[in-house]
Order: C-alpha cells, then sequence, then structure tokens
C-alpha cells in the first residue's frame, strides 16, 4: 500500500481537530509548528493504527516531518 | 454480597511544586499544566515509611466509624514499595500497629498502578471463600523512594499517599464483573533498573494505555451487561492528564473522565480510591474504574452504588 501526503494530513487532521493541518509545510519539523512530544507519540500511533506499519522506537526520529513519515510508511508499511 | 462499605484517603500535606523544576528539564509549564497536568506533588514526610502512610489512612478510616477495627479479619496492603526489605510484609506490620486481631489475616499485594482494582477482586474473594464479614484493602506505593529527581520522564510525576478501603458485606457499592489482563513483552516499558531507580519508556506505556484501556472498558461494560452512555463517571488511573485525555477522547466520552490528580500527583495503586472517596458525586450511580500500568497490566470493573 502507498500512501499520500493528503492521506496524512487527513489522520493528523483527525487526531489534532483544532490545528489547521492544511497549512503545515510538508517538510517542515512537526515541532517546529507546534507539536510536543505527546503529540508526536499521538500522531504516529494514528498512524500505525491507519495505516498497519510498526514504527519502533529507534525509527521515531525518521519520522520527524508530515513528508518523512509518508516516506516512512511506503518504505515499511505491509 | 461483598463490596465496598467506605473509603479514607491520606494524602501528606507537605507539597513540591513541579514549577520550579521546569527550567532545568527543558518542559515549559503550559506542556506541565496542560499534558502532564500535575503541578505540585504529595511527599511524605521524611523519616517516614509505607507502613506510616497505611496506618494514617487505616486510622482515619476507622474514625469515620464505619467499622470497628475487632471486625477486621483481612488485610491486604498493595505496594511495590514496602518497609525495608519486604521481609516481613508489611501487611504485617500495619497489622501490628494497628491493632488487629490476631484472627485477622494480613499479605501483600505486588502490582502497582493496577492494583487497586486488582485487591479488590482478590479481598472480596477472599472474604466470600472464607466466610468472613469485614477486610481492609490498604494502597500505599510512596514512589518518593525510587525516582531519579533529574529524570524527566517520570519525575514530575509521582505523587505519595495512601488509601484504605473497607469490604464488607454491608456494602455502598456494589463490585460487579472484572476485566484483567497483561502483556508482558511490555514489561520493560516501566521497571526498577539496577540502579534502584524507576525508568519509564515513555511511548510504549502511552500506546498500550491508548490501545488497551478503551476495549478493556468496553469488555467490562459489555460482561456487566452496561452500556457506556448509561456510567455516570469513569475513574481513570491518574497517569497524567494527557493519558487521562487520551483514554476518555478515544472512547467518546470527554466528560465522564476527568483528571484530579494535579495537587497530588500519580499516586499509583492509590489513584483511584483517593477518587471515589472525595472526587466522585452522590448522583454517580455506575462507575466504572480502571487501572493500567506497571506489568504492563489492566484492570477493570464496574462499580454501582446501592445507598
Amino acid at each position: 500500500m502507498t500512501i499520500t501526503e493528503q492521506d496524512l494530513r487527513r489522520v493528523m487532521q483527525k487526531a489534532f481537530k483544532t490545528m489547521d493541518v492544511s497549512a503545515i509545510d510538508a517538510t517542515a519539523s512537526l515541532y517546529d509548528v507546534g507539536l510536543d512530544s505527546l503529540d508526536h507519540a499521538t500522531l504516529l500511533l494514528a498512524v500505525q493504527e491507519e495505516f498497519g506499519v510498526t514504527i519502533p522506537d529507534e525509527d521515531v526520529d525518521k519520522c520527524q516531518s508530515i513528508a518523512a513519515i509518508v516516506d516512512y510508511v511506503n518504505a515499511h508499511g505491509r | 454480597m461483598i463490596g465496598i462499605a467506605a473509603i479514607a484517603a491520606e494524602l501528606p500535606s507537605e507539597r513540591i511544586s513541579n514549577l520550579s523544576a521546569l527550567p532545568a528539564l527543558g518542559i515549559s509549564e503550559s506542556f506541565l499544566r496542560d499534558k502532564i497536568g500535575v503541578v505540585r506533588r504529595a511527599r511524605m514526610p521524611a523519616g517516614t515509611d509505607t507502613s506510616d502512610l497505611c496506618v494514617a489512612a487505616a486510622n482515619r478510616l476507622f474514625a469515620g466509624g464505619a467499622v470497628d477495627r475487632d471486625e477486621i479479619r483481612c488485610l491486604v496492603v498493595v505496594t511495590q514499595n514496602p518497609d525495608g526489605h519486604g521481609l516481613p510484609q508489611t501487611s504485617a506490620i500495619v497489622h501490628g500497629r494497628l491493632g488487629l486481631s490476631a484472627d485477622c489475616a494480613a499479605f501483600d499485594v505486588s502490582l502497582g498502578c493496577t492494583g487497586y482494582v486488582h485487591a479488590l477482586s482478590i479481598v472480596s474473594a477472599f472474604l466470600a471463600a472464607n466466610d468472613l464479614r469485614a477486610g481492609l484493602l490498604v494502597t500505599a506505593d510512596p514512589y518518593s523512594k525510587i525516582i531519579d529527581p533529574d529524570d524527566r520522564d517520570t519525575t514530575l510525576l509521582f505523587g505519595d499517599a495512601a488509601t484504605a478501603t473497607l469490604l464488607s458485606d454491608r456494602p455502598v457499592w456494589r463490585l460487579g464483573k472484572f476485566d484483567f489482563g497483561t502483556d508482558a513483552t511490555l514489561s520493560a516499558a516501566l521497571q526498577v533498573g539496577d540502579d534502584g531507580r524507576l525508568h519509564m519508556n515513555g511511548r510504549a506505556v502511552f500506546n498500550f494505555c491508548a490501545i488497551q484501556v478503551p476495549e478493556s472498558i468496553k469488555r467490562t461494560l459489555g460482561r456487566n451487561g452496561v452500556a457506556l452512555d448509561q456510567v455516570d463517571r469513569i475513574v481513570l488511573h491518574q497517569g497524567s492528564k494527557y493519558i487521562v485525555d487520551t483514554i476518555a477522547g478515544r472512547l467518546g466520552v470527554p466528560e465522564k473522565a476527568e483528571f484530579y490528580a494535579g495537587d497530588y500527583g500519580n499516586t499509583v495503586s492509590s489513584s483511584i480510591p483517593i477518587i471515589l472517596a472525595d472526587g466522585v458525586k452522590p448522583t454517580d450511580r455506575r462507575v466504572v474504574v480502571s487501572g493500567f500500568g506497571v506489568g504492563l497490566a489492566w484492570a477493570t470493573t464496574l462499580l454501582e452504588r446501592l445507598e
């Protein structure tokens, strides 16, 4: 399965209902656009549940932007 | 029928503010207030130990007049931070200091944040199996003994406290059917290391709680034949504000589960009975209680008010 940036933005918007996810630069660090470590954990859990991919702790640092998460899911998803 | 007859909580008066620790830990005040949720932590006085908290909670219960101490036939202490090295069991020390009857059983239960809900099942079953009328369930797990003050993952979370719950054949709360579970593949996510300090993989614990606890609550409701909209309140273990909000949000009932522990912290197995003692309202007739954490494990049941 291949996912798109829009697929990820949809999951992210569902997780963070008050955030305007469409305005976030895909390559920007999620921490620079207002997420904290707990928000990041919430997003990665939503990604795992939605796309059936497992993101181990050692790969969390590879998932720091929208574009990076899309690339990760496409490389590791089922 | 054995159920909960009375609950008393012992919160030490000493508080440690988390605000002054924030700069050194690199944590913002908004993160502390909105996500961790714990602004001050209760701390047991220097020179006191786990049994002191237990005795204080039990004496507070006895002072309320719900039971005469001579009627107690079973004393269970839930702790993973016992007096000394755990031998003798802290419950035996508490038994002696309370002056309980010689024919009162006393044993410890080694469980963390699930301990209260697990022990409700243990004590009620023990009393019923042995035709006993009254037992005391005490929780006390002062994590100040094992916290590294420089560990930003744990140092702002935990407070010291104890509770005492009377289970008897004259209950105020009826115990429903339970749901229990353990995922031992995640045991290392919350453990005391060789350095004697608590270590926590916050992401692993968060994922476990977010996934498992809502499902445990749904199973518990199913086993008790109650729908979620028939529940007045959900009392969750007070791990952090964020985990309480997350679980309530995933259940779709954010208004039914609150974070209460901002002024005293995560008190481990005491977190649920503290709320039952002082946080639930007389109009709360059906209350789900769910503990989760060390193990990693969960334990959930439904309480129904009888009076």
